[in-house]
């Protein structure tokens, strides 16, 4: 029964049993197995035939002492796999054979054949008690660390087995030694020992090692389930991280390739560059290796500098530079941007910056350094330092968006503010706001148009108003290069040269009233003989008694009308007489002409001159100053006026018109009078230039003073027939067109 | 006042300000002389009955003919209108010219209007005289 059983537990768990850790169990319930059927067919066998009975028999020992150490190994594989080595095996399993063979050897001599099975069983059974005490330890020892319940019935059916079979033991050494047939003073029957051995107890108790064992191995089945999925689990990240490595090598055996290639590259790029490269020895400096750069900027040949040193060549402009490089070298391991002057072959100066590292080839340190010529450059740098030292401006470097960056200014104490104070702020942070938003809106313009940006400002600086002249240019990367002037010396000069011409014009209009107080005495004693004479009539009216009161009342009203008119003469002269600034407004032209044709027309009565006056329609107005226009006008009319003097009467014809032509207000004047030479037309304009015995020849001179700070133009021409025409020209000022700061502008400019 | 036309008494003003040409019409008119009143030489040229005027009083400045030229005119002609000259400007040149044609009176503008008249009354007297020897001698 118990063969079968174990065949069907063997043979229902091969393929769990092939475990390493189970391997030994197998074995052993095999051996068990054999053992018991062999022993039942060596029973069976008739005593007749000896040899065979025999031989089986020994088979039948044989597995029963195999039996032994192969239950031990399962157990301790099962708790340390690494201890049963094959060697151990084999030596265990020898001595168990050794030991069945001896047994049986001996049981040959015995007396009787159940003492001869005494013989051969007494010490197998003893072995086996042994064995499974070792078992059972085993296996409480597992089940007390890995809380297994498997292997705790394992060690109990195990231990109780061992027991049993201590018992067996026993009972075959009573019997071999014909000992008490009772033990324990006769209590137990040794002979009961034996029939208590039943079968049924050795069949419930491998029945109990099996059920446990079985178990066990459901529980390492679990186990090793786990272990697999675990180890699923790490196989499947070792292949991840596996590809990752194999990509990883691939790159690299590419980008090898990559370098392989490029090295080529690398030599080709070195012979090739435009740059100056050499290896040279390092301290001593002797070339072992220079590009083609090297020759062109040099002007060396290879074969000249090849195993030479660069002092031996003659290659530092000055020598004691060297070492100061070689220090820096030593200092820092390699040179970077180093600026030096080396001298060429035939003597020129060159500037380099060069960069250079250390490398050590076949233990001899190097140096491979490539240089890159700055001559030009530097010369460059040069002239622009001089340049911006000449320039008596303040410069100033913005970014786009208004931030002070650099500046240089010869005297940084005429300044706002240190430039410490304001570099890296903002323009808006640093000056007056209205300023700063003019700057602004003039460095956008700047950026927009591309071309520079003229703003004059003035700023109080230590009590004093100074001015300033700002020229705002876009750099080619997008900054802002201000130029900034210091105007005041001008702008004081010109205010003053502009009080000086208000002066002079003025000068020049006393001195041409001067010319008219006669004409302008007739202007007046016109109408005071009228007065004087209707004063008369009126008295005589009222005291000759015959008053009639419509004629007296005519009288008094011719009166007052002469007495006006003596008034407005009074207030045109005072209006030229009067010494103000010059004061811009809109100036109706003819309205303004008109003015001075009634003051010089008793002037023009007298020398029996006749005046054509044409004014055009429609004349927009000018922007100016009324007096010094009509001044203009006034010097014009005399200066005509001399010209027909000296013809017959007939001739005495001037005419003056207005017009608008291109855009212009033109003012002419015309006499048929006795001309000029080509040397008096161009000279005409110049101060003292005359031809008349009486004038000062400023008249005209101050003329055109007038009209060019008008923005004018002012001319004279020969007429086809005779006599000349002088005109001056005013730009219009569309008034309705314009915003009232463009007029404002305007006005700033031209004063 | 009647005036007898033998006795030829009627003033003539040659002005070409139109304010001094009213001006003196009035005045002399309400002194009881007649007056005539013209704006150029021209215009007494063409207009005047020479044989009327007692008296001329003339401007010396006028557009086209000057008084002084008028003046001339008449001496050239004979005439015995007594010529009183005016003038608003300062010209001594034309005074000298005018007294040594023989005018009655050169007179500066604002002149006194005693002067005047008493100039104007010097002119009649003249021409009643030779008006009385022409007629004294034609008689």
């Amino acid at each position: 029964l118990l063969t079968i059983f174990l065949v069907v537990l063997v043979w229902s768990l091969h393929a769990r049993l092939r475990n390493p850790l189970t391997r030994w169990w197998g074995w052993a319930w095999s051996a068990s197995a054999v053992f018991l059927a062999v022993g039942v067919v060596a029973l069976w066998i008739p005593r007749d035939q000896i040899l065979l009975k025999s031989s089986v028999t020994l088979a039948a020992v044989l597995f029963g002492y195999l039996h032994l150490p192969l239950l031990v190994f399962g157990a301790v594989s099962w708790r340390w796999p690494a201890v049963i080595t094959g060697r151990r095996a084999l030596a265990g399993i020898s001595a168990a054979l050794a030991a069945g063979a001896l047994s049986f050897a001996v049981s040959r001599f015995a007396p009787d054949p159940i003492t001869g099975f005494a013989i051969r069983h007494a010490p197998r059974n003893a072995g086996l008690a042994i064995c499974l005490f070792v078992c059972a330890w085993v296996f409480f020892k597992g089940a007390r660390e890995s809380r297994s319940r498997a292997a705790a019935i394992t060690g109990a059916s195990c231990l109780a087995y061992a027991f049993d079979q201590t018992a067996y033991a026993v009972t075959e050494a009573m019997r071999i030694t014909g000992g008490p047939q009772t033990l324990l003073g006769g209590t137990i029957d040794v002979s009961l020992l034996s029939t208590a051995r039943l079968l049924a107890v050795d069949l419930v108790l491998i029945c109990g090692i099996s059920v446990g064992m079985i178990l066990l191995l459901v529980e390492g089945h679990q186990q090793a389930e786990r272990a697999l999925l675990e180890s699923d689990r790490r196989g499947r990240d070792v292949a991840e991280e596996n590809a990752a490595l194999q990509a990883e090598i691939r790159r690299r055996e590419d980008a090898e390739q990559a370098w392989r290639r490029s090295e080529d590259k690398l030599a080709a790029a070195y012979r090739s560059s435009p740059c100056c490269m050499a290896m040279t020895t390092f301290p001593e400096g002797r070339f072992l290796e220079i590009n083609d750069g090297f020759e062109r900027m040099t002007g060396f040949s290879r074969e000249e500098v090849i195993g030479r040193t660069s002092l031996e060549i003659g290659l530092w402009a000055d020598p004691a530079t060297r070492d100061d490089w070689v220090r820096t070298v030593n200092a820092e391991g390699r040179l970077d941007g180093y600026e030096c002057v080396l001298r060429g072959k035939r003597g020129e100066h060159i500037s380099v910056v060069y960069s250079a590292e250390v490398l050590t080839i076949g233990g001899q340190k190097c140096l491979l350094g490539a240089s890159l010529d700055v001559t030009a450059l530097k010369q460059i740098e040069a002239r622009h330092n001089a340049i911006l030292k000449a320039i008596p401006d303040w410069i100033f470097l913005l970014s786009r968006d208004g931030v002070f960056l650099e500046c240089q200014v010869r005297d940084a104490r005429d300044l706002l503010m240190p430039p410490a104070e304001f570099i890296g702020r903002h323009v808006r942070d640093v000056l007056p706001p209205e300023l700063a938003a003019r700057l602004i809106d003039g460095f956008a313009a700047a950026l927009r148009a591309d071309q520079p940006v003229s703003i004059e400002y003035s700023i109080p600086i230590r009590d004093e108003m100074r001015f300033y002249e700002v020229r705002a240019v876009a750099t080619d990367n997008e900054q802002i290069l201000s130029l900034v002037r210091d105007i005041t010396t001008q702008k004081r000069a010109e205010r003053h040269a502009r009080e000086l011409q208000d002066e002079l014009a003025h000068a020049g209009r006393v001195m041409a009233l001067g010319t008219l107080t006669g004409s302008l005495a007739h202007e007046i004693n016109q109408p005071l003989t009228a007065i004087m004479t209707n004063a008369h009539a009126a008295e005589h009216l009222l005291s000759s008694g015959q008053a009639e009161t419509g004629e007296v009342r005519a009288a008094l009203h011719d009166i007052m009308s002469d007495n006006r008119r003596i008034g407005e003469v009074l207030r045109r002269l005072r209006l030229l007489l009067k010494k103000d600034r010059r004061e811009f407004s809109t100036v109706d032209i003819n309205a303004m002409v008109n003015e001075v044709v009634a003051l010089v027309h008793s002037h023009l009565l007298g020398r029996q001159i006749a005046l054509d006056v044409t004014l055009g329609s429609n004349l927009p107005s000018v922007l100016g100053d009324r007096v010094q226009l009509q001044q203009v006008v006034l010097n014009l009319l005399m200066n005509a006026t001399g010209a027909v003097l000296p013809t017959d009467p007939e001739s005495r014809r001037l005419s003056l018109t207005t017009a608008l032509d291109d855009g212009q207000v033109v003012v002419s004047v015309t006499d048929r009078g006795v001309g000029a030479s080509d040397e008096q037309l161009a000279r005409m304009f110049e101060p003292f230039f005359t031809t008349k015995s009486d004038g000062m020849g400023l008249g005209l001179a101050i003329s055109r003073t007038i009209v060019d700070a008008h923005a004018g133009t002012i001319g004279a021409r020969r007429n086809p027939d005779r006599g000349l025409t002088c005109s001056f020209r005013l730009p219009v000022v569309a008034l309705a067109d314009q915003p009232e700061s463009d007029v404002t502008r305007l006005l700033e400019m031209q004063t | 006042m009647a005036t007898a036309p033998d006795h030829p008494s009627t003033i003539f003003v040659v002005d070409d300000d139109p304010s001094v040409r009213t001006a003196l019409e009035r005045l002399l008119r309400c002194t009881g002389r007649p007056v005539r009143t013209f704006a150029s030489a021209e215009a007494f040229l063409e207009q005047a009955d020479h044989d009327e005027c007692g008296c001329l009083i003339l401007d010396v400045h006028l557009g086209q003919m000057s008084g002084i030229e008028l003046q001339a005119h008449l001496v050239q002609q004979c005439s015995p209108i007594p010529v009183i000259l005016t003038s608003g400007f300062d010209d001594g040149e034309a005074e000298m010219t005018a007294l040594r044609m023989g005018a009655t009176a050169f007179l500066r503008k604002p002149f006194e209007v005693s002067a005047l008249l008493a100039a104007t009354e010097r002119g009649l007297c003249r021409t009643r005289e030779a008006r009385a020897a022409r007629n004294g001698i034609a008689v």
